[in-house]
C-alpha cells in the first residue's frame, strides 16, 4: 500500500490532538489526525469539563507539592485566556462559561493549605482570594454552614467536555487538515532519510514530525519508538443527574474532599472529583464502582445539602493519566529529533495551553530541542532523556 | 442499618439466595419455583404491586364481582399473585433495582433507607415497554402508547378518549383494540400494518394449533370482538401523522408495502381524537447489559435479546434472564421460562440435583417447544417492516426528553459521527431521564441509514447505573478516598 505523505501525524483525537491540529493546520503546516476508535472517547470526552483555573488540591498531602507546582501558575493563568477566546476563534459554541470557582473547607486544617495555596497563587500573579464562609454563601447561597472559608478565582468556569475536542478537529478539518479516525497506530518507524513511518490498522502515513497526544495510551506510542514517559494511566467516574432550575453558575471544589461540581447550561449538576472507577481487563470497558458513586454524592450533598433530593441519572468512568507530579509533559523527545511529546496530565484545563505552546514551537524558526514544560529546569521533571530510554 | 458519621445511609445489606427482579409472570414463576425447591427468595418489583404489565390488577377502591368476566390474564395473574404471597418468598413491591456489582443489588425505594441485597444468584424478569415509534405529531396530547391505554383500562376502567384510532400490528395490538371496543371504548378502526394473512400463513397457525389453543382461541374471539363493535380492520395500513394543535384532533393513515414502506397516494384522514399505537414491545435489557450479559439482535422479538443456554443462564456467571426481557415472546413463553430458570437457580444454589432439575424442566420445556411453534408461526405472518423507522420527518422530535428532533441527529451523522453515542454526545439525544429507552433505537436506525449498516450491527447507547433516577440521599454514604490505581492499556 502506497503511504500517505504529510508533514505531521498528530496521534490521539483527545483535546490536544485536535487543538494540535487546529493551531498547526491553522498554521499551515500540513496535518495528519490519527484516532485509533472515534474523536473525544476517552478521557477529553468522559472528563467532568471543570476549568479549574486556580491550582488544585494538592494531590499528596505534603504541602511541598504547592512549591513544585509553583512554576504552573502562570500556565494556569493562560490557560483562562485561551478558554475565553476559545469559541471566537473557532467559531463554535462549546459551552465555556468562566463565572469563577469557589474551592471550599470546612475545617481549621484544610483552611491552612488554602492559605497556603493562595498565597502561591498570589505570588505569582493569580487573581484568587481568601473568603471565610459567609463571603463563600453569598456568592453561592446554597453551600451549607458546614463551609468555613473558600479560595475564590474569578477565572474558573467550565466547558462542554462532549463538544470542545469535536469542534477543533472540525476547525482542524476546515484548515485542510486530514482527520482518520478509526486508524489505531500500531507501529512508528524511524526513517533513515529523517522522519517516520507511522503503520495504522487502515494504511501507512509517512511524516516528517509526530506529534503524540494518545493521553493515557502516550506511554505505549512513545514505547514505539524507544521513549519511556513516566505517565500512569487510571479510571475517574463522574455523575449527572435530572435537569434542575438554573441556579448554580460557579465551579464548586473541595480542598479536604475529592469533589467537583457544576451545573450545566443543560440544568443538570455533574458531580465529579476523582473516584476511582473499574475496568475490565479483556474489553477496556470502564465502569462506575458503587463506593465511588456513594463517596462521591456524599461529598456533593455535604457541602450543598438540597441535593439530596436531586435524582442521578447515569455514572460514568472514563480513562485519566498522570504523571508523578501532575505536570505536563510538552517537547520534542531528546535523540528522537522530530518526535515531540504533548501530555498535559490535567488534560482539559491545561490543554489548549499545551497545544499552543508545542504548536508555538513546531512552527518557531529557532531550534527548541527538549523542552519541559514549563521551561525551567530547576524544578522541571525527568524528562524522556537518553538515559531513560535506554534503560 | 448502619449510619455513617454525621448522616448519609450506607445500605443495609439483606442476604438471600436468589434475588428475582421483576414480579410479572416470568419474575413470580421463577421465584415460586426456586422457592418450592427450599431456595431463600427474594422478588423486588418497582410497581407498588404484583403483576407486571400483562396481570396488572384494579387500582384502590376498585372491587371486583365476576372475575371471570374480566377474562383469562386477569384470572391467571391473580392465581399466580396469591400463589407469591402464600409462598415463602420474601416480596419487595415499591422497590427499583437500580445498580449490579457482583453479587450485591443496589434498591431505591422512595422514602425509605438504601438496601443492599446480597445474593448467590440473580433472575432477571425485567418485562417489556411499548415500542415507542416516532411519526410526526407522536408527541401530541391524545396519542397513548397501547400498554398505557390498556394499564388506563385495566387499573382505572377508564377509555383513552372518545374516538380512538388503534394503529399497530400483531397479536397484542388486535387484543387492545378488541379488549378497548369491548370495554365501551370508541375505537374507530384498527389499522394493522401488516397484509391480510395469506392461506399459507393461516395453515403455518393450524400446523402449531396442537397444544396453542388457549392463544389462538384468543385471536378468533378478539376477531369476533371487533366485528360485534363494528370496528373497521384495515390491513397494510399504518399511522403516517398525528394533527393538531394542542392535542390530536385527526389522524392520517395510510398504506403500505410488506416492508411497511408508504405507498404514494394513499392517505386517509381519520377524525379521532385519540391514536393508541401498538407496534410490539421492546424488552426492558437495561440491567442485563449494565451486567455485561451478552445480547444479540432480533427485530422479531423487540431488538437486543439475552444470550442464554437452555437453563436461561446468561452469558454472566449467576444472572439469569427469564420473559419478556430478555426477548419479548409473550406471557406463556415469559411463565415457562420464570419456571426453567427457578429450578436452574435452585440448582445452582444446591437444593436440585441435576438429574431430579431435568426432570422438573421436562414439561416447561415441552410448552415451550409448543409456544415457540405459534410465535414463529405469528413472527411470519407479523415481521417488523422495515418502514418502523421511516415514519418520522426532520422536525419530529425523537428523543422526548431532551427535545432533540431528527433534523439535529441528522445534522450530527453528516458531521462525522459514525455511531449511536457520537449522536449523543453532540445532540443530547439519550441523556434525558428515560436514558435513551424512547429514542435509543431510532438513533440506532439513523446511525445504520447513514453508515450503511444493518441496525443490528449498531451498538445501542449503553446502560450504566443507575439504570433509574435515584435521589442523591439513597446514593451518598462516606467513603474513605482511595488511591486510584493504575491501569495497564
Amino acid at each position: 500500500m502506497v503511504a500517505e505523505d504529510t508533514d505531521v501525524v498528530v496521534i490521539g483525537g483527545g483535546l490536544l490532538g485536535c487543538a494540535a491540529s487546529s493551531y498547526l493546520a491553522r498554521s499551515g503546516v500540513e496535518v495528519v489526525l490519527l484516532e485509533r476508535s472515534e474523536l473525544n472517547r476517552e478521557a477529553s470526552g468522559t472528563n467532568a469539563g471543570s476549568l479549574h483555573i486556580q491550582l488544585l488540591r494538592p494531590p499528596r498531602p505534603e504541602m511541598e507539592w504547592l512549591d513544585s507546582y509553583r512554576p504552573m501558575v502562570q500556565m494556569h493563568i493562560n490557560a483562562a485566556r485561551a478558554w475565553r477566546g476559545l469559541e471566537d476563534d473557532i467559531h463554535a459554541s462549546v459551552g465555556v462559561r468562566m463565572r469563577g470557582g469557589l474551592l471550599l473547607a470546612e475545617t481549621e486544617e484544610q483552611v491552612r493549605v488554602l492559605e497556603k495555596k493562595v498565597a502561591v497563587e498570589q505570588d505569582s500573579g493569580m487573581d484568587t482570594h481568601l473568603v471565610d464562609g459567609d463571603e463563600a454563601r453569598v456568592l453561592c447561597p446554597l453551600l451549607s454552614d458546614a463551609v468555613i472559608a473558600a479560595d475564590y478565582c474569578p477565572d474558573d468556569g467550565i466547558a462542554n467536555s462532549l463538544l470542545v475536542a469535536p469542534a477543533l478537529a472540525q476547525s482542524a478539518a476546515d484548515n485542510g487538515a486530514r482527520v482518520r479516525v478509526q486508524h489505531e497506530v500500531q507501529a512508528i518507524q524511524t526513517l533513515d532519510a529523517g522522519g517516520f513511518l507511522v503503520s495504522t490498522s487502515k494504511g501507512s502515513v509517512r511524516a516528517k514530525r509526530v506529534v503524540n497526544a494518545a493521553g493515557g495510551w502516550a506511554g505505549k506510542v512513545a514505547q514505539m519508538v524507544g521513549v519511556q514517559l513516566p505517565i500512569s494511566p487510571d479510571v475517574l467516574q463522574m455523575s449527572v443527574t435530572e435537569a434542575q432550575p438554573s441556579e448554580l453558575d460557579l465551579l464548586i471544589q473541595h480542598i479536604g474532599r475529592r469533589l467537583t461540581l457544576k451545573q450545566a447550561a443543560s440544568g443538570t449538576y455533574i458531580i465529579g472529583g476523582g473516584w476511582g472507577g473499574g475496568i475490565e481487563a479483556a474489553s477496556g470497558l470502564k465502569f462506575p464502582e458503587f463506593d465511588s458513586i456513594a463517596g462521591n454524592m456524599w461529598a456533593a450533598v455535604t457541602v450543598i445539602p438540597r441535593l439530596a433530593r436531586v435524582r442521578v441519572t447515569r455514572s460514568w468512568a472514563g480513562m485519566g493519566a498522570n504523571t508523578p507530579d501532575w505536570r505536563p509533559i510538552v517537547g520534542e523527545c531528546d535523540g528522537v529529533p522530530g518526535f515531540f511529546t504533548l501530555f498535559a496530565g490535567l488534560g482539559f484545563t491545561l490543554g489548549l495551553v499545551c497545544a499552543q505552546q508545542l504548536v508555538d514551537r513546531m512552527t518557531s524558526p529557532r531550534d527548541m530541542r527538549t523542552t519541559m514544560v514549563p521551561k525551567d529546569d530547576a524544578v522541571a521533571p525527568a524528562g524522556p532523556t537518553r538515559e531513560e530510554r535506554s534503560r | 442499618m448502619v449510619a455513617s458519621d454525621g448522616g448519609g445511609t450506607t445500605p443495609a445489606v439483606r442476604e438471600c439466595e436468589l434475588l428475582v427482579i421483576g414480579g410479572g409472570p416470568a419474575g413470580m414463576a421463577s421465584a415460586l419455583t426456586a422457592a418450592r425447591h427450599g431456595v431463600a427468595v427474594t422478588l423486588v418489583d418497582e410497581r407498588p404491586t404484583l403483576g407486571g404489565q400483562i396481570y396488572k390488577q384494579f387500582g384502590d377502591g376498585f372491587v371486583v364481582a365476576d372475575a371471570r368476566a374480566l377474562g383469562r390474564h386477569y384470572e391467571e395473574g391473580s392465581r399466580l399473585i396469591s400463589a407469591v404471597q402464600r409462598s415463602r418468598v420474601h416480596v419487595l413491591t415499591g422497590a427499583t433495582v437500580w445498580g449490579i456489582w457482583g453479587n450485591d443489588a443496589y434498591v431505591h425505594r422512595d422514602d425509605a433507607p438504601p438496601e443492599c441485597i446480597r445474593t448467590r444468584c440473580i433472575i432477571i424478569a425485567a418485562g417489556a415497554y411499548d415500542r415507542p415509534v416516532p411519526f410526526p405529531g407522536w408527541t401530541l396530547p391524545g396519542v397513548i402508547t397501547a400498554g398505557g391505554a390498556q394499564a388506563l383500562a385495566k387499573v382505572q376502567r377508564v377509555a383513552p378518549g372518545r374516538r380512538i384510532l388503534m394503529a399497530g400490528s400483531g397479536p397484542l395490538a388486535l387484543s387492545f383494540a378488541a379488549e378497548l371496543a369491548h370495554a365501551g371504548a370508541n375505537v374507530v378502526m384498527l389499522a394493522e400494518a401488516a397484509p391480510r394473512p395469506s392461506v399459507a400463513s393461516l395453515l403455518r397457525m393450524a400446523r402449531a394449533y396442537p397444544g396453542n389453543a388457549t392463544p389462538l382461541g384468543d385471536g378468533v374471539r378478539y376477531f369476533s370482538m371487533l366485528r360485534t363493535h363494528h370496528v373497521t380492520v384495515r390491513w397494510s395500513t399504518m399511522i403516517r401523522r398525528a394533527e393538531g394543535t394542542t392535542g390530536v384532533e385527526r389522524a392520517v393513515i395510510g398504506r403500505v408495502d410488506a416492508d411497511w414502506r408508504p405507498i404514494t397516494g394513499t392517505e386517509q384522514v381519520l377524525d379521532v381524537d385519540t391514536v393508541c399505537v401498538g407496534y410490539g414491545l421492546f424488552p426492558s435489557n437495561e440491567l442485563a447489559r449494565l451486567c455485561g450479559c451478552a445480547h444479540s439482535y432480533d427485530e422479531e422479538r423487540g431488538g437486543l435479546t439475552a444470550v442464554r443456554d437452555e437453563w436461561m443462564r446468561s452469558s454472566v456467571p449467576g444472572i439469569l434472564v427469564a420473559g419478556d426481557g430478555a426477548g419479548v415472546s409473550g406471557s406463556a413463553v415469559a411463565i415457562e421460562e420464570g419456571r426453567l430458570a427457578g429450578i436452574a437457580a435452585a440448582m445452582d444454589t444446591g437444593h436440585l440435583a441435576t438429574g431430579d432439575a431435568d426432570v422438573a424442566a421436562s414439561r416447561p420445556r415441552t410448552s415451550l417447544r409448543r409456544t415457540a411453534r405459534l410465535r414463529r408461526a405469528l413472527s411470519r405472518m407479523y415481521p417488523v417492516g422495515a418502514g418502523i423507522y421511516d415514519l418520522a420527518a426532520g422536525t419530529t422530535i425523537i428523543c422526548r426528553c431532551e427535545e432533540v428532533s431528527l433534523d439535529e441527529i441528522s445534522g450530527a451523522l453528516k458531521s462525522g459521527v459514525t455511531d449511536t453515542q457520537g449522536v449523543k454526545s453532540r445532540t443530547r439525544a439519550g441523556m434525558g431521564l428515560c436514558q435513551g429507552r424512547m429514542c435509543g433505537r431510532q438513533v440506532a436506525a439513523e446511525v445504520s441509514r447513514v453508515t450503511a449498516r444493518s441496525i443490528a450491527d449498531v451498538p445501542a447507547f449503553s446502560s450504566r447505573p443507575p439504570v433509574k433516577p435515584v435521589p442523591i440521599a439513597t446514593l451518598a454514604a462516606e467513603r474513605p478516598e482511595r488511591e486510584r490505581p493504575t491501569v495497564a492499556v
